[in-house]
């Protein structure tokens, strides 16, 4: 993937200009948030093929979730070894669903809603896609924000901390190269110290979301000791969780910059569409950026996760 | 965009990880005994914990950093070194890549081998480092350097160059050692393309595909070894001694974390010494009946970073704590900033009457009073031992030693004990036994000095941003001194509560809940109903405890959360912690209501048997001092 996405973004923010288009496939997430399928309702009359990714669980709003996919007639997909995708069949399906569903020369649209997505699965959908589409083509990313809920503040313990896919390691570099880190920020401080500790990079660039809801914000805030991480050699850069193109513009130049001289490392804790966003500049500037995934041993919370109501999406599209 | 704050930190950039050695140098606090131990001619195993200051050490030994410092004794400790130093970082590039595929698999091998090789031609860039450092020496720096120097001509250099690429498997286009960099970079870059073949399904690769890459089959030894002799050689000087400083032990794969402890005792070429820097638990550790374990004190000395002592720790905090007051431009006294210590056994005298604290109405004596007339435990213990506390102004210090011993056990229940109540309509309310307010108990210079445990980043992290205060010119009263604190405890909780310790065989509870099982295990010790002049204040690791349960606390053992106490000064812990004796760090001992001591062992199968470690409770935000 190395056409010049970049030159190409347009942002749209809100549902109704993105149903002003049709999709031949959009990929969604299956999971137990009730947000999980919000997207895909929204544009399910605009899209001809909609694809399920569906996780093996059977918390909260999962069974509904499956019983509307099943009205729309969603294909559905289980998911295993998708990190990995050790046997290639991921992409494959991947391959075969915009093959079948496009026509070749012709503009192909698609979406991707990585509300529900864990990091790793956002990344293997992504890389399969940029892998096997031919131009031209305009690929739209969304994420439907949750409608606040208090956090319960807990502090779980983490599984581990590794790329959210292996091609997205990044490289060795030479012998005690600096290292830069763009650190976003969820409501898991313990994670983000750790991967400081454990990562101990020279210069770290602290990414802060700002919701709507200003109850989000002050959330973050308490959930990250007021942003306070005992480190000099940080930068706090705020983010409009709704202004993707400016966030990507934001991780983009950041991260140009800095892997002319240094190792980048970026850990996209957060919303998920930082992580998207991150995951597309890694596979942009791959093999030289590592995008991490901490994977921690928490349950769900117990309560519904609802969207807000709001779509944010950025579109990569190549002419 | 906001800046970041510039105070408030636990874990500041006291990291020395990617500072220049000459910056080290600059600011290198000396602990006297330790960095003495680690000159000397002998192969040495520098355990502590994070941010115990094991870089900085390590870093010191080298001859640029030796060259930019400035001390008095600086002149002796370069004479007692009389090998030239090999610093060597790990990189946990490969930590993370290892955990993405199952251990079994042959992606997993073939990872191994890559992050050998990666480790091997990082050493090798190091190797040429030394040699840039030792041909940096000239003739106007100090005779005492004048040891480290590589004399090095162009010819020297090109035959140098070529020796050493026909052993280390470079080719190269110039024979300089600027080359060899080079191509250094190019294997590194092989390696990379070797792993994203297969990250990237390129290629299905098997293990005997690497025959294609000579240079994986390279070892460590063997290249230090060809280095040392084509170096000594080639400089004639066939006996020149070079000490391989590796650092961060545990990062690196267990099969070459074994392969250096061994080296610790194998090696018997005199030119070869090994100064390892290690986390003291690590998950491979050497069968009870391996021949090949290295001793310690015999083929090595383990030199501790954690200090036993208090004395020892507060020590070498204060030397740090001065640096800090003079960088700041402070003129007062840690002392005369932070107040004293309730903890102290020697109290400065009552600042109004100038008397010893022991004489009626004194702070000592008020203070055992009290406790007698509301502790009935203690009164009973006074009477069985015969102590008189009106007397206790007219004795000497000798006698009045076991007052003494029982000051910070007496100050604890006292202050947290059950007879400290809060009698309110017929209802008894304990006094201050939230965990979320520190006591004043833990403020003053020496008592923040003693819950700082020695290591520096805590100390630093612990002090900036009050002597930012002082810097302003506001007082630091003891509430913004106990806050800095919590907020310390707070910040180190958070980071040890992402340690998973098993529950079951499918959950994960943080660790801090079994450190607040031990924490709270002990402070019923102290306050029982019997008042206990030795309570339980530590815990040896048995055999009861599972290899899961061990890893956790191994984890949390080497991010500083307890401390290993040696049953003899020569005991060391490395490896495995089975049969070891440890006590919660000092720093955690205000949220658990502890003195600052380590008291009696238990076995910590029956604290964790007899305790509530609850598998349901998640770790919250408010279990924290916010």
């Amino acid at each position: 993937m190395k056409a010049d996405v970049r030159k190409t973004l347009s942002a749209f923010k809100a549902p109704s200009d993105l149903r002003a288009d049709q999709y031949q496939v959009g990929f969604y997430a299956i999971g137990y948030e009730r947000r999980s399928r919000y997207v895909a309702e929204t544009l399910a009359l605009n899209t001809k093929l909609l694809c399920g990714l569906e996780y093996e669980t059977d918390a909260l709003a999962i069974r509904e979730n499956r019983e509307w996919a099943d009205r729309a007639r969603v294909i559905r997909r289980k998911l295993d070894d998708y990190r990995l995708d050790g046997s290639g069949n991921f992409k494959k399906f991947v391959d075969g669903l915009i093959q079948n569903n496009t026509v070749i020369g012709e503009a192909k649209t698609l979406f991707v809603d990585v509300s529900s997505m864990d990091r790793s699965l956002i990344a293997r959908l992504l890389a399969s896609i940029f892998s096997v589409i031919q131009p031209p083509f305009n690929l739209r990313l969304c994420y439907a924000p949750g409608a606040f809920i208090e956090p319960q503040y807990v502090f779980v313990p983490t599984r581990e901390c590794a790329p959210a896919i292996p091609e997205l390691a990044g490289v060795l570099g030479i012998h005690q190269s600096n290292l830069s880190l763009l650190l976003g920020l969820g409501f898991e401080y313990g994670v983000s110290l750790g991967l400081l500790e454990l990562l101990e990079p020279d210069h770290a660039v602290i990414l802060i979301p700002k919701g709507t809801d200003p109850r989000y914000d002050r959330a973050v805030k308490r959930a990250n000791f007021d942003y306070d991480f005992g480190l000099e050699n940080i930068r706090l850069v705020p983010f409009q969780v709704n202004q993707p193109l400016t966030l990507f513009e934001s991780i983009f130049s950041i991260c140009s910059e800095a892997t002319i001289s240094r190792r980048v490392v970026i850990a996209p804790n957060g919303p998920k569409i930082l992580a998207a966003l991150a995951t597309v500049v890694g596979l942009f500037h791959a093999p030289h950026i590592t995008v991490l995934r901490a994977s921690l041993a928490s349950q769900p919370s117990g309560k519904h996760i609802e969207a807000d109501g709001d779509i944010v999406a950025i579109d990569f599209r190549c002419p | 965009m906001m800046s970041a704050q510039r105070h408030s930190a636990l874990f500041d950039t006291y990291n020395a990880r990617f500072l220049d050695p000459r910056a080290i140098a600059r600011s290198f606090i000396m602990p006297r005994s330790i960095f003495s131990l680690l000159c000397k001619n002998e192969n040495s195993l520098l355990i502590g914990p994070r941010g115990s200051g094991k870089t900085t050490l390590m870093k010191m030994l080298r001859p640029t950093a030796l060259r930019a410092w400035t001390h008095e004794d600086k002149k002796s400790i370069l004479d007692s070194i009389i090998f030239s130093a090999v610093y060597v970082a790990s990189d946990s590039g490969w930590a993370t890549r290892m955990a993405l595929v199952p251990g079994d698999s042959t992606e997993h091998k073939i990872f191994e081998i890559l992050q050998n090789s990666t480790f091997v031609t990082y050493l090798m860039t190091s190797m040429l480092d030394a040699i840039a450092e030792g041909a940096s020496i000239n003739d106007q720096d100090d005779a005492p350097l004048q040891k480290f120097r590589i004399t090095l001509n162009s010819n020297l250099e090109g035959e140098l160059a070529a020796e050493l690429a026909k052993r280390w498997l470079l080719d190269l286009e110039f024979s300089s050692l600027r080359a060899m960099r080079l191509a250094l970079q190019d294997r590194i870059r092989a390696i990379d393309d070797i792993y994203f073949q297969i990250a990237s399904l390129k290629r299905k690769l098997q293990l005997t595909d690497l025959s294609d890459h000579n240079f994986l089959s390279l070892d460590l030894l063997s290249a230090m070894k060809s280095f040392v002799t084509t170096v000594n050689e080639l400089c004639g000087d066939p006996h020149k001694t070079w000490a391989f400083c590796i650092d961060e032990l545990e990062i690196l794969h267990s099969n070459y974390e074994m392969a250096l402890m061994r080296s610790l005792r194998s090696s018997t070429d005199q030119r070869l010494r090994f100064k390892i820097s290690a986390s003291p638990f690590s998950r491979s550790h050497f069968a009870p009946d391996d021949s090949s374990v290295p001793m310690g004190g015999h083929d090595f000395t383990p030199i501790t970073l954690t200090y036993t002592r208090k004395h020892e720790s507060v020590r070498f905090g204060r030397q740090m704590l001065d640096a800090l007051f003079f960088e700041a431009g402070i003129k007062e006294t840690p002392a005369q900033v932070f107040g004293s210590s309730r903890f102290e056994p020697a109290l400065p005298h009552d600042a109004r009457n100038r008397e010893s604290p022991y004489t009626k109405g004194g702070v000592r004596y008020s203070a055992l009073r009290d406790l007698q007339a509301n502790d009935p435990a203690f009164a009973r213990y006074l009477r069985r031992r015969n102590i008189n506390l009106d007397l206790m102004a007219t004795q000497s210090e000798q006698d009045r030693a076991e007052i003494r011993k029982l000051i910070q056990i007496a100050e604890i229940r006292r202050e947290f004990g059950a007879t400290n109540i809060l009698r309110n309509q017929g209802r008894e309310i304990p006094r201050h036994r939230s965990r979320k307010r520190v006591s004043d108990l833990y403020t003053g210079a020496e008592a923040l000095l003693t819950i700082c445990d020695g290591n520096p980043r805590w100390l630093i992290g612990l002090f900036r941003p009050l002597i930012d205060q002082v810097k302003l010119g506001q007082q630091v009263h003891r509430s913004k001194q106990a806050r800095s604190v919590a907020t310390a405890i707070a910040r180190f909780l958070s980071l040890l509560s992402t340690i998973p310790y098993p529950q079951g065989r499918h959950r994960q509870l943080p660790i801090t809940k079994v450190i607040d099982e031990i924490g709270e295990y002990f402070f019923s010790d102290i306050t029982d109903r019997e008042f206990k002049t030795e309570p339980a204040l530590s815990f040896v690791i048995d055999g009861r405890v599972k290899d899961e349960e061990l890893n956790a606390i191994g984890a949390a053992l080497n991010q500083g959360a307890f401390v290993f106490i040696p049953s003899q000064e020569s005991e060391h812990c490395i490896g495995d912690i089975r049969n070891r004796r440890f006590r919660i760090s000092y720093l955690l001992c205000p949220r658990y209501k502890l003195p600052l001591l380590y008291g009696q062992s238990i076995i910590l199968s029956k604290i964790l048997t007899e305790g509530r470690v609850n598998g349901t409770d998640q770790y919250t935000l408010a279990d924290l001092y916010r």
